[in-house]
């Protein structure tokens, strides 16, 4: 049981000495950025594009229905006065 | 929107720091770089452990970064540390890439410091022997188990903080550590006694 612990505590000790921190190369880190931020700038481009068509789209079709209400309404009192109800008796 | 130089002054590092910057991410390319240049290097050193090879972990960094910004606008905060979730991503893409490309990693000889036997060639040689050994047991390790081994000895974190990384208990990461210094000792004997385990410890 000793002898397992002693290996076990060596084998941490290696992976301590081997397992070292290792840098990325700076031209690769700089060159992968701009790709990023051009690629970021794109998409946040496109979700406001869609946004706005998603707002003037809602806006539009507000607006349809609205029209419609407003037209359905004159065309229905316009009816009504044409041809008044008769009185029953 | 902030600018990149008040981003600097503000960025302390500390948590609520951190999810301030997300937020502004996912509307602001700036603060998006600055979440990159906070990560690239821990991310990189984590894929080139996990690959063997600087090449292939520049290429999956890329590929971690890339697919963070496209899933970005739909991250939410669970309690986790970001760091977290880019983790998972950089996990996911290097699993799927040893899938896919039916790769074995490869120790990398030539980035990896060495140190050496003092100047004694037979001691270089058997450290370089030994050393050679180590990171071939620990490439044959569940994804898990390597992901544990480079928070704790590349990144120095605490089980604490390895815990928070990985969704998991401080005592149920110590556990976990033990048991794979145990199989990497029996993988280094299995090798000693001639032939390296490749299936083992494969628990995902």
């Amino acid at each position: 049981m000793e002898e397992q612990e002693a290996t076990l505590v060596l084998i941490s000790e290696r992976l301590q000495r081997w397992l070292v921190p290792v840098e990325p190369p700076p031209a690769f880190v700089r060159s992968l950025k701009r790709e990023l931020m051009e690629a970021a700038r794109r998409q946040y481009l496109r979700a406001h594009r869609l946004r706005r068509i998603v707002v003037v789209g809602a806006a539009i079709a507000g607006s349809v229905a609205s029209v419609a209400g407003l037209t359905a309404f004159l065309i229905l009192r316009r009816r009504a006065r044409a041809h008044p109800p008769v009185a029953v008796g | 929107m902030f600018s990149l130089e008040e981003s600097a002054v503000r960025s302390d590092g500390s948590p609520d720091d951190e999810r301030e910057l997300v937020e502004r991410a996912k509307r602001d390319p700036e603060a998006f770089g600055l979440l990159y240049e906070r990560y690239v290097a821990q991310i990189y050193r984590y894929l080139y452990y996990r690959t063997g090879n600087p090449q292939d972990a520049e290429d999956l960094t890329a590929r971690t970064f890339y697919r963070a910004l496209e899933h970005l606008p739909r991250y939410q905060e669970r309690g986790l540390p970001f760091t977290a979730w880019l983790y998972r991503i950089a996990h996911n893409i290097v699993v799927n890439w040893q899938r896919d490309c039916r790769r074995r990693p490869v120790v990398a000889l030539d980035r990896v410091v060495a140190h050496t036997g003092e100047g004694d060639p037979q001691g270089m040689l058997e450290e370089e022997e030994e050393r050679e050994n180590l990171m071939r047991a620990f490439q044959s390790l569940a994804p898990d188990r390597q992901e544990l081994l480079i928070l704790k000895f590349v990144e120095r974190m605490s089980n604490a903080q390895i815990g928070a990384i990985m969704g998991r208990s401080e005592g149920a990461i110590k556990s976990l550590y033990h048991r794979t210094l145990l199989e990497l000792k029996k993988n280094l004997e299995g090798m000693k006694n001639g032939g390296a385990r490749s299936d083992a410890g494969s628990d995902q």
